[in-house]
């Protein structure tokens, strides 16, 4: 039961045991064939992996290094001559002839942290102490050794930089200038690898670093949506080990899960997921609750309204007036108010001696801004004349629609001040009048 | 006392370098007659300036495997152990009559006796000294430095002519009459005589400018030239240190020295080894600072080093994994390279053709610059030249040709003897660092900054002072020089100003990308600076395909409409040499898994498919014009289109709400509001239902919260691969969208898309 639920947590969060895509595939045997001109040939190279979140280019790159002899022996060489060949020196390759450094751009703030990040990584590597007070030059230069000396002994780097577009968006962007150019000489043998989900990180070179930039791309996207299925029968179905006494439950476990893959209530989820967003991850994290909720026969409890209705359906009935002339405003086409411009719409509309008054009004918009339903459309940030600024509703007449709705307190004058035109009855300002001095 | 100058590491007192046991003496006089006529003189060949400074990768590897030498990392050797990394005494042919003085031990300066008590080694004159027979006698060794009562007072060196003493093998590698090398690599010869590669080391007086005060008594300088000689020639063993293994070694006799920068024979500078020291900005009290910052420094301890330092276990890993190698690749050295992988390595970036085509005009006038300038005698030797031009057109790379050119010239004696710098702005920490690189390259003393620029700039203004090697003319070259532009511009201004003094000897060529750089900083520069210039121009597609042809000469990997076609490409983009072998080579690589996967399945289903061009050998080996034509397109596409192409279907319905709003308004930037409206009444006119309302329910979400909440992700994810431009998401529904790219290459990419076919008419 263990080993099925380690395989299954593997799966859905380990990037690395997760099942591949035929799509991606490909994109694999592009890295691998780079990754290999790199270590055999000691040929230099430069690649970016491009591609939208939750379609793992970094995955592609981690599962390329960690599986890469096994997969080789399976997939395309089929003559024994060829396996003896090729799989022998290339699972030694992988293991004692590349030295790796991994990068992240979201943490290393500037040039001079992500050139020393990389010396520390490789003085853990190597043993080497590391000196934290050396300078960029110092580490520059200490890695140019390194370098050298690796090429020596035919050993290769494989730099990896995550968030590729932001190293690109440092002023100097010395860093990227110093690694690139540093492949340029004979004497290293390194790869380097940018993973970004900007497919326009190469455009943000300057142009003697992309001069420097071998201008491979290597894009990843999401699987078509017929192969969703086939992924997620993959994800879920556990392998039957048939000396296990364990392997009836494993048996009944899997059929639960095909009858489940079977239903028609979950292709049509799978299907509407896959129009929105087939990314992987997203679909994993989206079928999984319902998934539950099948295995386990409940129904979980699920939030009635979306958030941007709850906060409306907690609105105070002046807020909700606030917003409802706002509304009004904007359907008299004028884009642009002011708090002074809707209150008074609101007192034209609600012509009556109980009304609120402009301080208490005021109040209720104030919260209104905190809570970011509604926002100041000029650009400035604090100013004191806050009577005169322009603001904007930010949410739309659906939305406010349905939190009227939705909202408890909403009296129905005005919701039917909402829809109606004009200004409000004789009569409905009665009710209204009486229905707040209920609250009150 | 000699005052210590900054950069000195510190030499502190070791403890009884000279009790060593007499017993240890190799008696060297048979062999040494033997080695006379064996050995060949070893460093003669590095007095000839015209080596090649730069072997290409595929060369050198191919040389090691060469002929039937055998590899080994330790050979034993006439009662030695020798293995690779060590430091060894290498004697020089003309002194191998005087072997018999080969003590490894020194003998008292005062009882003339060898061994048998402490010693203790003056600081001054490195004479050893009994503790005992000193006046007065001294218990233990004293810390910090240490003189011995001749030095105190003053005494002239060498006045002992009474008695002759032994000669060390240190004092005679000080004395020149030795030569100390680092093994770098021992084998085995056919005929079974060992051999080694050394790099020599340099004692201070060897070097150009002579022994400087600041120059540590034991101090060595590393050379980068590399001999090979017989095993035969090697004396003993010594051993070099790092100046902070220096400061802690205690026990390792007599030879131990440090060793601290690199000298380059050619120009005569100094480039500090990285690792063997760090540096810390120290220019005063040199000891106590040092001393406090060891731990901070990333020293070599001997055996953690992996492969820089000479240390023993260091360098049983580089062996080891070179043994490793050759087990692994026999099949690469056995077959011979096809002409492909050829093709391939003489595309890639790395590797450095002999000589450069295409730009002999550039060179031309670059050559006649510097040797103008250093013909023109002592006076007024200063000179600027500014190269401009686009990235990957070959500048710094023809300066370099060109200074091997003068270096071949120098070797022939045409012209006075010079120095050459070159540096690179990208590489430094901060603009004003060129000072400290200068001044450190040419005198191999490192300062901080303010401090080199003063003495630099004493030493440009008045040159009477300087004598020797310093007095000669120095090129420095300085790449990406737009790098360098500070707020008032003081570093360029300096760097071009030495030059116009009178009598400062300095000639500086600039490297920048932009041809107007000089126009752009202040006329004081501009006008000392911007006098002389070469710009090189991008190439032009024939210039491309002679290089790329000249590169591939001897191979016969490419058709030739193929190299046509690559350089036409990028001649029209941007004239860019990289970029043009890149390409080249992606080619090639394209071509060989073409092959590969033609070699596997290719033989029998081409038959049954009948394709009979995919099958002819002669096509299938010889890179083509579609192997270039897939290259260009990998390269020069922009992804975009594929990713439109595979994003999910309401993106891709989000996409065309945005062409529509834009044929709709005009107008580029639109909001989300607008786009989301758009989408519904697309969707809704199209019987495309917007995600509908029982299967959301089921999981817990009614419709309108999923359809705009992921409306909204969309929007965060195309934001993402910057498909759309987008404010930050506060703004909320009024957020400003914008497509990235033009509208029509949505109508490109989606036009012919299967599961939306209405989506063709919003388009148009």
């Amino acid at each position: 039961m263990d080993a099925a639920m380690q395989i299954l947590r593997c799966r859905l969060y380990d990037p690395r045991a997760s099942p591949v895509f035929a799509s991606a595939e490909e994109n694999r045997r592009k890295l691998y064939d780079l990754f290999r001109h790199t270590i055999c040939q000691a040929c230099n190279n430069s690649a970016l992996l491009l591609g939208p979140r939750g379609c793992a280019p970094n995955v592609g790159a981690r599962a390329r290094f960690e599986r890469n002899p096994g997969d080789f022996s399976g997939s395309n060489f089929d003559r024994r001559e060829d396996l003896l060949f090729v799989i022998s020196p290339l699972k030694l390759l992988f293991c004692c002839f590349r030295s790796q450094v991994r990068l992240n751009g979201l943490l290393h703030a500037d040039d001079r942290s992500a050139l020393k990040e990389i010396a520390k990584q490789l003085c853990v590597e190597h043993e080497l102490e590391f000196s934290k007070a050396a300078s960029f030059e110092e580490n520059l230069r200490f890695l140019t050794v390194i370098l050298e000396q690796f090429s020596l002994s035919h050993k290769a780097l494989v730099l990896v930089l995550d968030e590729f577009d932001l190293f690109a968006q440092k002023p100097k962007q010395s860093l990227l200038y110093n690694l690139l150019d540093l492949l340029q000489s004979p004497s290293s043998q390194a790869a380097v690898i940018g993973i970004s989900c900007r497919l326009d990180a190469d455009q943000l070179l300057e142009k003697r670093v992309r001069s420097r930039f071998s201008q491979r791309k290597i894009l990843f996207l999401p699987p078509p949506s017929e192969e969703i299925t086939r992924f997620l029968e993959a994800v879920l179905v556990i392998p039957v080990d048939s000396s296990a006494n364990l392997a009836q439950h494993a048996n009944a476990f899997n059929a639960k899960i095909s009858a489940w893959l079977q239903m028609e209530t979950t292709k049509e989820l799978v299907n509407k997921l896959a129009a929105l967003d087939s990314s992987p991850r997203n679909i994993i994290d989206s079928v999984f609750r319902n998934l539950l909720d099948y295995l386990k026969n409940t129904k979980s409890t699920t939030p009635k309204h979306p958030p941007t209705i709850c906060a409306l359906a907690d609105l105070s009935v002046l807020e909700l007036f606030l917003l409802t002339s706002m509304k009004r405003l904007e359907n008299k086409e004028r884009d642009t108010y002011t708090f002074n411009s809707v209150f008074k719409e609101y007192q034209d509309g609600y012509k009556s001696s109980d009304s609120y008054s402009k301080k208490a009004a005021y109040k209720a918009f104030e919260h209104l801004l905190e809570r970011e339903l509604i926002g100041y459309s000029d650009g400035r940030a604090v100013s004191t004349l806050s009577h005169l600024r322009p603001v904007k509703m930010l949410i739309s007449f659906e939305e406010l629609e349905q939190g009227l709705e939705a909202s408890p307190i909403c009296p129905a004058t005005l919701r039917q001040w909402y829809s109606q035109p004009g200004d409000l009855s004789m009569f409905s300002l009665i009710t209204f009048s009486w229905n707040v001095s209920a609250e009150a | 006392m000699r005052g210590r100058n900054a950069g000195t590491p510190p030499a502190p007192r070791r403890q009884s370098p000279r009790f060593a046991s007499p017993s240890s003496h190799c008696d060297p006089s048979p062999k040494s007659s033997q080695s006379l006529g064996l050995s060949p003189a070893p460093r003669s060949v590095k007095r000839d300036l015209g080596f090649s400074p730069v072997l290409p990768r595929a060369r050198s590897r191919r040389k090691s495997r060469d002929g039937d030498r055998k590899y080994v990392s330790r050979i034993e050797w006439n009662d030695g152990v020798f293995e690779v990394g060590e430091d060894v005494y290498v004697r020089k042919l003309e002194s191998a009559e005087r072997d018999e003085s080969d003590e490894e031990v020194e003998d008292c300066r005062v009882c003339g006796k060898v061994g048998g008590e402490v010693m203790i080694e003056c600081d001054a004159c490195l004479g050893g000294f009994h503790l005992g027979c000193l006046e007065p006698p001294l218990e233990e060794v004293p810390g910090g430095d240490w003189i011995c009562f001749k030095c105190e007072k003053k005494e002239a060196v060498g006045e002992e002519p009474s008695r002759r003493r032994h000669r060390t093998a240190r004092e005679r590698l000080l004395a020149k009459e030795l030569w100390a090398a680092r093994i770098e690599r021992l084998w085995m010869e056919a005929d079974g005589s060992p051999w080694f590669s050394g790099r020599w080391y340099l004692v201070p007086e060897e070097t150009a400018s002579g022994r400087q005060p600041h120059n540590g008594s034991r101090e060595l300088f590393r050379t980068k030239h590399v001999d090979h000689n017989e095993v035969e020639s090697i004396l003993r063993h010594c051993y070099v240190f790092s100046p902070e293994d220096f400061s802690k070694a205690s026990n390792e006799g007599d030879d131990v020295f440090y060793c601290e920068y690199d000298y380059e024979m050619k120009w005569h500078t100094f480039k500090r080894i990285v690792d063997l020291v760090e540096e810390a900005d120290h220019d005063f009290e040199e000891h106590e600072e040092s001393k406090a910052s060891n731990k901070k420094r990333r020293s070599s301890t001997p055996n953690k080093t992996p492969n820089k330092t000479p240390k023993r276990k260091s360098h049983t890993e580089v062996t080891g994994s070179e043994v490793l190698r050759r087990k692994i690749f026999p099949e690469d050295s056995g077959k011979d390279l096809t002409e492909i992988e050829k093709a391939k390595i003489a595309l890639s970036l790395s590797t450095t053709p002999g000589s450069l085509p295409c730009r002999e005009k550039e060179c031309k006038e670059i050559e006649a610059f510097v040797t103008d300038a250093l013909k023109e005698g002592l006076e007024n030797l200063g000179k600027c030249l500014y190269i401009s031009g686009v990235p990957g057109t070959g500048k710094t790379a023809t300066v370099l040709d060109v200074m091997r050119r003068m270096e071949k010239k120098l070797s022939t004696k045409e012209i006075q003897p010079y120095r050459f710098v070159a540096m690179n702005g990208l590489r430094l920490t901060s603009p004003e660092q060129t000072y400290t690189v200068l001044h450190e390259a040419l005198t191999g003393q490192r300062l901080s900054w303010k401090r080199a620029l003063q003495l630099l700039d004493e030493r440009f203004s008045n040159c009477k002072s300087l004598g020797g090697v310093d007095s000669r003319p120095c090129i420095l070259l300085v790449d990406e020089l737009d790098l360098l532009v500070t707020r008032s511009q003081s570093v360029l201004y300096n760097l071009f100003d030495w030059p116009c003094r009178p009598n400062s000897r300095l000639m500086v060529i600039g490297i920048a990308n932009t041809i107007d750089l000089p126009e752009r900083l202040l006329p004081r520069i501009a006008s000392r600076m911007g006098l002389q210039r070469v710009s090189f121009s991008p190439y032009s597609y024939i210039q491309l395909q002679e290089i790329i042809s000249f590169r591939l000469s001897g191979t016969e990997a490419f058709e030739k409409a193929a190299v046509e076609f690559a350089s036409r490409k990028v001649a029209a983009v941007s004239g860019d040499a990289r970029r043009a072998l890149e390409l080249c080579r992606r080619a090639a690589e394209l071509a060989e898994c073409r092959q590969k996967s033609g070699d596997l399945e290719g033989r029998c289903t081409c038959n049954v498919f009948g394709c009979p061009d995919r099958c002819s050998e002669s096509n299938t080996r010889l890179i083509g014009m579609a192997d270039v034509e897939a290259a260009v397109t990998e390269m020069f596409q922009a992804p975009h289109v594929q990713a439109m192409r595979m994003c999910s279907k309401h993106a891709k319905i989000f996409l065309v709400a945005m062409v529509y709003e834009y044929h709709r308004t005009g107008m580029v930037e639109t909001t989300f509001d607008q786009v989301s409206r758009a989408q519904s009444l697309l969707c809704s006119n199209n019987g495309e239902q917007p995600p509908d309302k029982d299967v959301l329910l089921s999981i817990g979400y009614n419709l309108f919260s999923v359809f705009t909440c992921n409306l909204w992700e969309l929007r965060c994810k195309l934001g993402e691969c910057r498909l759309l431009l987008c404010e930050t998401g506060s703004r909320h529904r009024l957020q400003k969208l914008q497509l990235n790219f033009p509208s029509d290459d949505v109508s490109f990419a989606l036009r012919d898309c299967l599961d939306l076919p209405w989506i063709t008419k919003y388009l148009s």
